[in-house]
């Protein structure tokens, strides 16, 4: 891991109680400048808890978060004038227009009163198709996250905390966010984004962290997960392998007449593979590790934290 | 929630027509209904009840024969200080007194009441998306609106009947006793209807019982003025529903036929509700929103605070800048009665003449405006707390806005809305007085400005108590208004039951309500000015200390 400046977000065992619920528990978390960070979790893991303690929204009970280098509830306003953050479930004011609230969200966060980029801001009203006359009482809910996401991408910060944004967007508006996500990267933009859109994070995320009960439970490079979860083989061969079971990361392991089927863990593929091979192969299927298995995994017991070792720290 | 109103409720709309909705699934509602309010509900039955029974109990205890009771009548009759809040004495028995201290009171209580459970049960719901997932359920279009009507009327006819008990256990006739609970459950059933009225026409539960109850000050407001003397004009009180209640002269002459007039006009509202309810579609209002400006010139929280406090700061300006100049018209209608009683002449005189009694009105009538002005210094908090609860503050406080500027955006307004309102009817009160009297600008509008005035450190010290509860604990929210009708109670009941005066302290009303306006309780209006920036000033420390709300 790079030096502490080269993290825009940190956390270290950072715990947040509400009376008797547990929402976060020693969580950790660490997103690099420039990266965007895949935040995932089932519903109730503490998702959201943990970005509204990055906003300084809440208090945390323990533990230390740093945040673009400051403390997110001490710095909090001049943090945010560096900072855009999306709500999953945006309400606006029902009697401004959508046009209204993106000038009066982006002149806030600016902190000097003036709007920031007119252009850039009607070229994202022209991207995500917004009526921007049209009174916020009469938006339907995708037309609400929005309004919330052009007033963020407008500002061209630093960061950006997305949680959960594209929730009601449809598959055109959606695919029209990744575009300007990646944009906003470019530019060199980082961005923390919360979803339970897994194709989503598999096509935008350079990293990810998967969030149990309160804990982080895996976090590292898509690549580097994909290792931790085991691939599927099915194999017709010439003769069974003697030893095949003592191979290292075999798990689950059947075998009828010359039919093999098992799984291994990724790293140990090429192994069995060998040893499949040197068998006489007569067909052979492989499937690879999907990102929902390895998701499902967390999502099945939460929790409940896999003692897997985190990516991180190899 | 969603703009698109479900498909099926077009299909109800133009098969069911006017007037009949679909009533499927409202034994359920109206059980869920009832365990949701339960609580409010029990404490508005226990505040009315006991209040009752307190008072049969105190004017037993306190004149226990007629002639003394006739004579404390007989001073009240002739003393608007007490009619104007209060209303008329119809009967000295122990049962007339108690209606005249509680029948309006409790009629009153009993109609806000009956607003908060309406529109609470209907608009609220609609506003938070929860009555769009019901609606998509099998449940008819007419369901929620007849459950939040019957779990209002549940606890008004429950709250009625203990009332009617309460006085037969005191030894009241049954007559009386049955008409007194009658009418204050007909006065709260008219606002429930109104409310449901409300409901419709607003889009926001805010506005529906902003609504509601404007009205129902304005028709405390108007009885006030009917009830300011003998010469006052009685037929206004026919123009308020408030003013029937007092009509009905319970222990009196009983007159049963205004009940049944009260129970019609609540029946006529909820036809009204229910025909506009046909013709909207779920979650929005009757009045259609027309596209605005792609650009804004809102920049800043202020202008934000400003933008969505103006109308309503404007209403509230007017509201009492009207009330002030109808009471600047009637306090001098107070001399007249001076040549009505005698003794009450011969008392006055000792005391200062006809000033004194004129002066009397001036702070009874400035005492309810400045009840009014207090309710819109803590409306004003609750348009924080609101913002907070329905997520908008957390969106403001992720871009460069401290807790302080948003808070203060709302405080700012909270000291100068109830201010320059009183101010404005301190003024057309001081005017119309001095102009009746002794000219435009001359002592008379001295004392007429003044009785309002004094009433502002009082609405400041109610609005830093509800910034007090909302910066430390928001959910405890609705208490600020429990507390607040405590105290308006304690200030208006108190004297009469003979309360202990440390007792009668705890409202900060009580201090600066006295017969005499011209000289300025400045001791009083200090503490309670001091009062007011301890609270600002722990209500901003604890607002940047806590966590912020999310929905
Ligand atoms: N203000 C609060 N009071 C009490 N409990 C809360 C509060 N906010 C969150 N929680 C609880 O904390 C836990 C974490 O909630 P959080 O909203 O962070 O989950 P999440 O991961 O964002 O879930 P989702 O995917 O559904 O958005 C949940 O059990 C939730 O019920
Ligand atoms: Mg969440």
């Amino acid at each position: 891991m790079g030096a502490d400046a080269e993290l825009v977000i940190e956390m270290r065992d950072v715990d947040k109680s509400f009376g008797s619920v547990h929402a976060l528990n020693k969580l950790n978390l660490q997103v690099r400048r420039g990266e965007v960070h895949g935040f995932l979790g089932p519903n109730g893991a503490g998702k959201s808890t943990a970005i509204r303690v990055l906003l300084g929204l809440l208090h945390a009970d323990a533990g230390r978060s740093r945040l673009l280098g400051g403390d997110p509830w001490t710095d909090a306003v001049s943090l945010h004038r560096r900072l855009a953050y999306v709500p999953g479930d945006v309400t606006l004011w029902p009697s401004l227009t959508g046009g209204e609230v993106i000038d009066l969200l982006t002149s806030l966060r600016s902190g000097r009163g003036a709007p920031t980029n007119a252009g850039r801001r009607d070229e994202l009203i022209e991207r995500f198709q917004l009526d921007p006359k049209r009174k916020c009482r009469t938006y339907s809910k995708g037309n609400r996250q929005k309004v919330a996401i052009i007033a963020a991408l407008a500002s061209e910060v630093e960061l950006l905390v997305l949680d959960e944004p594209t929730s009601g967007l449809d598959p055109l508006m959606e695919a029209v966010f990744q575009q300007c996500i990646r944009q906003a990267v470019g530019s060199g933009s980082t961005v923390l984004l919360s979803s339970h859109i897994l194709s989503e994070v598999e096509s935008l995320g350079d990293r990810v962290s998967i969030i149990a009960g309160g804990t982080v439970v895996e976090s590292g490079t898509l690549a580097q997960l994909r290792h931790l979860t085991r691939t599927s083989v099915q194999a017709q061969l010439d003769r069974v392998p003697a030893g095949l079971s003592e191979l290292p990361g075999v798990h689950d392991l059947r075998v009828e007449h010359t039919r093999v089927s098992l799984s291994v863990d990724s790293n140990e593929l090429g192994k069995v593979l060998a040893a499949l091979t040197s068998a006489g192969v007569q067909t052979l299927t492989s499937r690879p590790p999907t990102l929902e298995e390895l998701f499902l995994r967390h999502y099945d017991q939460p929790g409940d934290p896999a003692p897997s070792p985190s990516a991180d720290q190899q | 929630m969603s703009t698109a109103a479900a498909p099926s409720s077009d299909v109800d709309r133009s098969s069911a027509g006017l007037g009949i909705l679909p009533l499927a699934g409202f034994a359920a509602l109206y059980r869920f209904g009832l365990r949701r309010e339960r609580l409010p509900l029990l404490a508005w039955t226990y505040g009315i009840v006991a209040s009752v029974a307190a008072t049969v109990v105190a004017f037993r205890n306190l004149y226990p024969n007629p002639a003394e009771r006739a004579q404390f009548a007989e001073s009240l009759r002739g003393n608007p200080v007490f009619t104007v809040i209060t209303g008329p004495i119809w009967s000295s028995s122990i049962g007339g007194l108690t209606a005249w201290r509680m029948g309006l009171l409790g009629s009153a209580l009993a109609a806000l009441a009956g607003i908060f459970t309406v529109v609470r049960r209907t608009r609220s719901e609609e506003e938070s998306g929860r009555a769009e997932l019901l609606a998509s359920t099998p449940i008819g279009r007419g369901a929620a609106l007849a459950a939040a009507l019957a779990c209002a009327g549940t606890a008004l006819v429950g709250i009625g009947v203990l009332v009617a008990v309460v006085c037969v256990v005191g030894g009241e006739p049954l007559g009386g006793s049955a008409l007194l609970g009658a009418v204050i459950a007909a006065s709260g059933l008219v606002f429930a209807g109104l409310a449901a009225v409300t409901a419709q026409v607003f889009d926001s539960a805010r506005s529906a019982m902003g609504a509601a109850g404007a009205l129902l000050g304005l028709s405390f407001a108007i009885r006030g003025v009917a009830d300011s003397g003998s010469s006052g004009p009685q037929w206004l009180r026919w123009l308020s529903p408030l003013g029937w209640a007092e009509e009905v002269r319970a222990f009196a002459d009983n007159r049963v036929w205004v009940v049944a007039l009260t129970v019609a006009l609540a029946v006529a509202l909820v036809a009204v509700a229910v025909a506009l309810l046909a013709h909207r579609d779920v979650g929005l209002s009757l009045l259609p929103a027309r596209p605005g400006p792609a650009t804004g010139r809102l920049r800043s929280v202020p202008g934000l605070v400003v933008r969505s406090l103006r109308g309503t700061a404007i209403a509230w300006c007017l509201a009492l800048l009207a009330y002030g100049a109808v009471n600047g018209a009637i306090v001098d209608s107070a001399d007249g009665l001076l040549s009505g009683s005698a003794g009450m002449r011969e008392a006055l005189t000792q005391l200062g003449g006809a000033d004194v009694l004129t002066q009397a009105v001036l702070s009874a009538v400035g005492t309810v405006t400045g009840l009014l002005a207090a309710i819109a210094a803590i409306s004003v908090v609750g348009r924080l707390a609101a913002e907070e609860s329905n997520g908008r503050a957390e969106l403001l406080l992720s871009t460069a806005v401290t807790r302080f500027r948003l808070q203060s955006g709302y405080l700012v307004p909270m000291l100068l809305i109830p201010a320059a309102a009183l101010t404005l009817s301190g003024l057309a009160c001081g005017l119309v007085h001095g102009i009746r009297t002794d000219g435009a600008f001359g002592p008379a509008f001295r004392a007429g400005l003044q009785a309002m005035m004094v009433q502002i450190p009082v609405t400041w010290t109610f609005g830093a108590l509800a910034a007090l509860v909302h910066a430390l604990r928001p959910s405890w929210w609705p208490a600020i208004w429990a507390v607040f009708a405590g105290c308006v109670l304690l200030t208006m009941i108190g004297p009469s039951l003979q309360l202990p005066q440390w007792l009668l302290d705890v409202s900060p009303l009580t201090h600066v309500t006295g017969p005499a306006v011209t000289q300025i309780p400045w001791t009083a209006v200090g503490v309670l000015l001091v009062m007011t920036a301890a609270l600002l000033a722990v209500a901003v420390v604890g607002f940047r200390r806590r966590d912020v709300l999310s929905r």
